[in-house]
């Protein structure tokens, strides 16, 4: 079986700077997919090269078969691949309900006239997207009643989940998320860790970059570790966090 | 300050002297120029000649005249909203002012829809001749005067080539044509024209291209304001060629404003305040008493205007109330009302008939030029 | 050479003074991040105060009032003063209580402050040019060189003290203390707040060196040019805007440069192309749009300031604050709350009264003021649509306004009743073509101005688009075949229906509200789907748009398109409306002044701009009335400029901010509930 996402040989620099080097990796279709390293490993620059918001200097990005190095950030979006942001990115002055369809905008096609003279089906694409919109709000553990605030009023937990809900409306094949748990207590971060579980569940894969080794540990099938923008080990969790040299990278760091 | 409390005193003179008369006619008075902003110059002049007019007409007895003044700022949206304000208002006779053409043709309209009377002072596109029966002007159009000018610079001054310049709006690119066609078929030849913007003040780079033609003389189609810069920097350039100029730069700022730059050129207009007829005499000293200067071109026609209204007015009132369709008929009718610059009798078209004075600055002041059409 | 020359001469004295006023835009702008429209006025305070200071004697208010008549340096430098005190208090009644307001909301005050003074400024000093008194300097005779170069020794004194004052600048910013304050808030402010920096000073202080600059150019300037007038600033203080962004605003090198540039270009670019002065200010705007296009940051400007900005557009509110009008407002708001939540109802309740206003109204006057207040709250809902709901500042919306003005005056006009002797009357009908026919071809014309744009953020993106709207305008004056030119178009037929005109004032209130229905239905409909949904995401957070699959490129150019169509469409009844229309109609305070009845309004909203409107022209028209306006006409703008200012301090989201308008299909929403 093909990998979903292939990097090849990805390199970025900034000026002089090289941020990635040479970076090999695939995730696996289904898979739960951890990107794990010390800071300024890099991983949230290979996160948004997968992403599409930094144009890698050289190498190859292969999804689902197609290669998708050259398109523009929506473009990304298009094919599948939905992200959330380390910083929590949802749009100011919108409700809940209308950030997440914002997530679900490549599935709306109705023309301007459409919309203007209240096509049928223009109006059945919305009613659609509105009815799914609710499912995932309920989905990623939200209730009816935030759906119509302000999402940028609600507390730092429920945002992430608005933001995640907003990255599903999309029906990606590879949700990628940065930093889902931080600033979580350990409740929060095990119901975001279930929430990852059952999104796999439903056949989408899920690269996630966390710091939390416990999580990690219990959630990824698998693991790519960076150091220096460089991949330092790569496999199933168990192997990899047994690798002296994934541990000293982490000591070394944290002493 | 101190000008408009004087008017407003000699306003209230005339209506306290009015209750006397048997038939104390109100007529109200509709003015709106530009009152504010870039161009009120033209309009504030016209507004003092006019309250000037109104006080002395007041004084005089018969029907008392009152100013509703509403200011256009030179904003051609405001042109039908001021029209309609004046025709929804009944108490307005008359509407006089008017400093741009343009405002003055997008009110045309409104004003013939409600049948009001409409004498304008300062406008003077050829577009408004026969735009409503409703409509007179007491300023020749620029056709007319540029071919008056055009024939006085090739026949009466013998100028052989001449570079026109003109702002680029209705009134200078209307005297600007007129006079290069007159001054062509009087044997002149123009070397070189250009336009600018209304308001521009740096006029280097258009002179350093006029320089380089070499001509004989420069005729500028504008404002004053513009041609005493264009003069100062003319001469600060070593540009020595006889310069020509229009009725827009007849007022007496052009030569506060260019100075020795000035002296010799030759404008035209239809107000000499150097011809001393008793009229003349009597309307200078009594502005020169009110607002402590000399008048303008546009104060004369101004005033005119309001002396051609009472004309009207005690014509309309030989034959009933004076109301807008008898004064509109009564302006129709009038024949030579005495002025300041000159008699005054409308066409058909609205327009008037009347002669140039051509008039040169000499030692900082405007005179009789030398040589006469 | 001599003609190359001089002209290289004349453009250095005028790229010395647009590079001083350039300096003070870029200096408060990296600081404060406003664009300070009202440096053009200082400017003019400059030459006034000079003017002033060194006669015997000035006219103020109407009477001769004795000057201490001060030689030039010493006139100038009270000048200076004064006018960087005036700037330090602008700031702090005008702009500080905005510091944490929505985006918009100063430089909507700075627009204000612009026509209070210079509307002060007339009355005080009147309506005529005022000379700048003559001294020993500028009549000594003028320097020759080759022949036939000639410059004044004040053309050399104009530049000495302009490179001599830029030296100066950049040696304080530098070396001194304040200078380093200054660049640290410049960098970032909160950190330099955390650090110590007093900002509110420093900002002060920014303002102080800029209303200097401003007010030394503007005697420069006056001197040049010999007067001074009230409205002198408002051209320069454009070009010194564009000088600052062409050199990268922020950057006081950049200013320098710019100001240099641009004086260069417009006067080589005027002496070599024919008939050039009259497209001199086209030719200014022409460099920046090409330069924007292919360098956004500006010559020497930082990439990163070509951003939206700090803040939100919407979001935030002012400091300032009075009890009771605070609770005046919350009633308001509950109201627009409650009305915006019911939606169509509570449109059609709206309609209603309009209709009801509309047959109740008995003076023509009145019903004509009504129409205006409907054409502008219409255009405004069309400017609302790229700079409320997309977030993108356009200021050059009326380019396409004028689009629909003309198609429909040149078809009816020029084409048919010149061209062929066919009579408005017969061709009645045409006027229900163009309507739609204006909209689509202003909204093509919007999305091929668009384009070039989309790589431009914030005030950049509003520099621009200026620079469209002013090319437009320039070229429907000089275009004369086309547009007749200056002479305008005029007999333009009043709208007409199978032969019944409706020129009538009452018909024409109807017909404007007919459109205002038409236009304030198909924006709603358009904002309230995913095509709203997408605009408001690009507003809030670009890339985050980007990242959820929404072609923000394309969307930035559906919004250009829809907020063309409106002005195009609009356009056309607004001729047939006026029957006359002229380069005049669309000048460049169109721009602002659209620009300023959506903030006014209500950005995002679809009352606000009807608001906007209903207050800024009804305002003017009862102004008209009051006795001291009547007495002094110049004082009516003053007052509309406090009124904003008030309104935009104690109010900076607009009076109708609370109407938010939901961006979900109606129907939709319906549904679900059951």
């Amino acid at each position: 079986m093909t990998a979903l996402l292939e990097a090849r040989q990805v390199v970025v620099r900034f000026g002089g700077l090289e941020a990635v080097g040479g970076l090999d990796m695939a995730v696996a279709r289904g898979a739960i997919h951890g990107l794990i390293g010390p800071n300024g490993a890099g991983k949230t620059t290979v996160l948004n090269v997968l992403t599409g918001f930094i144009r890698p200097t050289a190498g190859r990005l292969v999804f689902d078969g197609e290669e998708i190095g050259g398109l523009n950030v929506n473009g990304f979006a298009r094919r599948g691949l939905a992200r959330t942001f380390q910083n929590i990115r949802l749009f100011g002055a919108m409700t809940v309900l209308e950030s997440v369809l914002v997530g679900a905008h490549q599935r709306f096609s109705s023309s301007a006239p459409a919309l203007i003279f209240g096509g049928r089906a223009a109006r059945a694409a919305e009613r659609a997207m509105i009815a799914r919109a609710h499912e995932l709000l309920t989905f990623v553990g939200l209730g009816r009643e935030v759906v119509d605030r302000v999402a940028t009023t609600l507390s730092y937990g429920h945002q992430r989940r608005v933001e995640i809900a907003r990255a599903l409306m999309s029906s990606p094949k590879l949700l990628l998320l940065d930093e889902p748990l931080a600033g979580m207590n350990a409740l929060e971060k095990q119901e975001i860790a279930d929430l990852v579980r059952q999104v796999r569940a439903q056949g989408i894969a899920v690269l996630l970059i966390e710091h939390d080794m416990q999580i990690v540990r219990s959630l990824c099938d698998h693991l790519t570790v960076l150091e220096y923008g460089k991949r330092l080990a790569d496999g199933a969790p168990e192997k990899v966090l047994s690798d002296p040299a994934v541990q000293a990278a982490y000591l070394g760091r944290t002493r | 300050m101190t000008v408009k409390r004087i008017a407003a005193a000699l306003v209230g003179i005339g209506l306290l002297a009015s209750p006397g008369h048997a038939r104390a006619e109100e007529i109200t008075i509709g003015f709106t120029a530009a009152l504010s902003g870039d161009f009120a110059a033209f309009g504030l002049n016209m507004r003092k000649g006019l309250d000037l007019a109104v006080a002395e007409l007041n004084k005089k007895g018969g029907a008392t005249y009152r100013i509703d003044a509403v200011d256009d700022r030179g904003e051609a949206r405001e042109g039908v909203l001021i029209a309609q304000r004046f025709c929804s208002d009944k108490n307005v006779d008359v509407v006089m002012g008017y400093s741009f053409s343009s405002i003055a043709l997008a009110a045309m309209p409104v004003f013939t829809e409600c049948k009001l009377p409409v004498l304008a002072s300062a406008v003077t596109s050829p577009a408004l001749s026969n735009v409503s029966p409703y409509f007179r002007r007491n300023v020749l159009t620029d056709a007319v005067q540029g071919a008056m000018a055009g024939a006085y610079a090739a026949r009466t001054l013998g100028l052989k080539s001449i570079y026109v310049l003109n702002q680029q709006d209705d009134y200078g690119i209307g005297i600007a044509k007129s006079f290069s066609e007159a001054a062509e078929k009087g044997g002149a030849k123009v070397v070189g024209s250009e336009s600018y913007l209304l308001g521009a003040k740096d006029f280097r780079t258009l002179l350093t291209k006029v320089r380089a033609a070499r001509p004989e003389a420069i005729f500028i189609g504008g404002f004053y304001t513009e041609a005493a810069k264009i003069a100062e920097q003319a001469r600060a350039l070593g540009i020595k060629a006889q310069i020509l100029s229009t009725d827009g730069a007849l007022n007496v700022d052009l030569v506060k404003l260019g100075r020795d730059a000035v002296e010799g050129m030759i404008v035209y207009g239809m107000f000499d305040p150097a011809v001393a007829t008793p009229a003349t005499e009597a309307f200078l000293s009594a502005y020169k008493a009110a607002y402590k200067e000399d008048p303008s071109a546009w104060a004369a026609l101004g005033y005119d205007a309001g002396m051609t209204l009472g004309a009207a007015a005690d014509l309309a009132a030989k034959d009933g109330p004076v109301t807008r369709e008898s004064l509109n008929a009564a302006f129709g009718k009038l024949k030579d009302v005495p002025g300041v610059t000159g008699p005054t009798s409308f066409a058909p078209s609205g327009d008037r008939a009347g002669a140039l004075y051509f008039l040169a600055v000499k030692d900082g002041k405007f005179g009789l030029a030398p040589k006469q059409p | 050479m001599d003609y190359f020359g001089q002209l290289l001469a004349n453009g250095l004295v005028l790229g010395a003074i647009y590079a001083l006023t350039a300096v003070a835009f870029t200096l408060v702008y990296g600081v404060v991040r406003l664009v300070n429209f009202a440096f053009g006025e200082l400017f003019m305070l400059g030459a006034f105060l000079t003017t002033s200071l060194m006669l015997p004697e000035v006219r103020l208010l109407g009477t001769v009032v004795p000057m201490p008549g001060f030689p030039l340096p010493i006139a100038a430098l009270g000048a200076i003063v004064v006018t960087g005190i005036i700037g330090v208090v602008v700031d702090r009644i005008a702009y500080r209580p905005l510091r944490n307001a929505p985006r918009l909301a100063p430089l909507i005050t700075s627009i204000a402050v612009s026509v209070v003074l210079q509307s002060l400024a007339q009355t005080i000093w009147g309506a005529e040019e005022l000379r700048f008194p003559q001294f020993y300097l500028a009549t000594l005779e003028p320097v020759v060189l080759f022949d036939s170069i000639y410059l004044s020794v004040m053309d050399l004194v104009v530049m000495a003290t302009a490179i001599v004052a830029m030296l100066g600048l950049s040696l304080f910013i530098a070396r001194s203390s304040l200078g380093r304050a200054m660049r640290a808030s410049a960098e970032d402010q909160t950190a330099a707040m955390l650090v110590g920096i007093p900002v509110n000073r420093v900002v002060a202080a920014a303002f102080a060196i800029g209303s200097g600059f401003a007010a030394l150019a503007g005697l420069l300037y006056a001197q040049t040019y010999g007067f001074a007038h009230s409205s002198m600033g408002f051209l320069p203080g454009l070009k010194a805007l564009t000088a600052a962004v062409l050199g990268g605003i922020g950057s006081v090198p950049g200013a320098a440069l710019g100001g240099l540039i641009l004086g260069l270009v417009e006067a080589l670019g005027a002496g070599y192309l024919p008939n050039g002065t009259a497209w001199k200010d086209a030719i200014s705007f022409v460099l920046l749009v090409g330069l924007l296009y292919l360098r956004p940051q500006g010559l020497l400007g930082r990439p990163e300031l070509n951003s939206a900005g700090r803040g939100s557009l919407l979001g935030g509110a002012s400091s300032a604050g009075v009890g009771w009008l605070q609770a005046v407002f919350a009633r308001f708001d509950a109201l627009l709350t409650r009305g915006a939540a019911a939606g169509t109802p509570a449109a059609f309740g709206l309609l209603a009264v309009a209709v009801v206003v509309g047959l109740m109204v008995p003076s023509d006057y009145w019903l004509r003021i009504l129409t205006m207040v409907v054409i502008y709250g219409m255009l405004a809902s069309g400017l609302n649509v790229i700079v409320g709901f997309a977030g993108l500042l356009d200021l050059g919306f009326v380019a396409f306004w004028a689009v629909g003005s003309y198609l429909t005056s040149i078809l009816f006009v020029l084409v048919l009743k010149d061209g062929y002797g066919i009579a408005p009357q017969e061709v009645w009908w045409l006027l229900y073509l163009n309507l739609p026919l204006a909209g689509l071809l202003a909204a093509g014309f919007a999305v091929l101005l668009g384009t070039p744009t989309l790589k431009l953020r914030g005030d950049y993106l509003a520099i621009m688009t200026l620079g469209f709207g002013e090319i437009v305008r320039v070229v429907a004056i000089n275009w004369m075949d086309l547009t007749n030119g200056p002479m305008g178009i005029r007999g333009i037929p009043a709208p007409n229906l199978f032969g019944i005109s409706l020129g009538s004032p009452r018909a024409q209130f109807f017909f404007a509200l007919a459109l205002a229905v038409v236009v304030v239905f198909a924006v709603a409909r358009l904002v309230r789907s995913y095509v709203g949904r997408a605009w408001v995401a690009i507003r809030e957070d670009e890339e985050a748009a980007e990242a959820m699959g929404v072609p923000t490129a394309r969307y930035k150019l559906y919004a250009y398109a829809a907020s063309g169509f409106v002005g195009g469409f609009v356009g056309v009844f607004y001729a047939h409306s006026q029957q006359y229309i002229s380069p005049l109609n669309f000048s460049l305070f169109e721009n602002i002044l659209l620009l300023m009845l959506v903030v006014l309004g209500g950005l995002g909203t679809f009352i606000g701009p009807f608001v906007g409107a209903l207050i800024w022209i009804a305002f003017l028209q009862l102004a008209l009335d009051l006795p001291f306006v009547q007495a002094y006409p110049e004082t009516r703008f003053a007052l509309l400029g406090v009124v904003l200012i008030v309104l935009m301090v104690f109010r900076p989201q607009g009076l109708a901010a609370s109407a938010r308008v939901g961006l979900t299909m109606p129907g939709a929403r319906a549904k679900e509930a059951a």
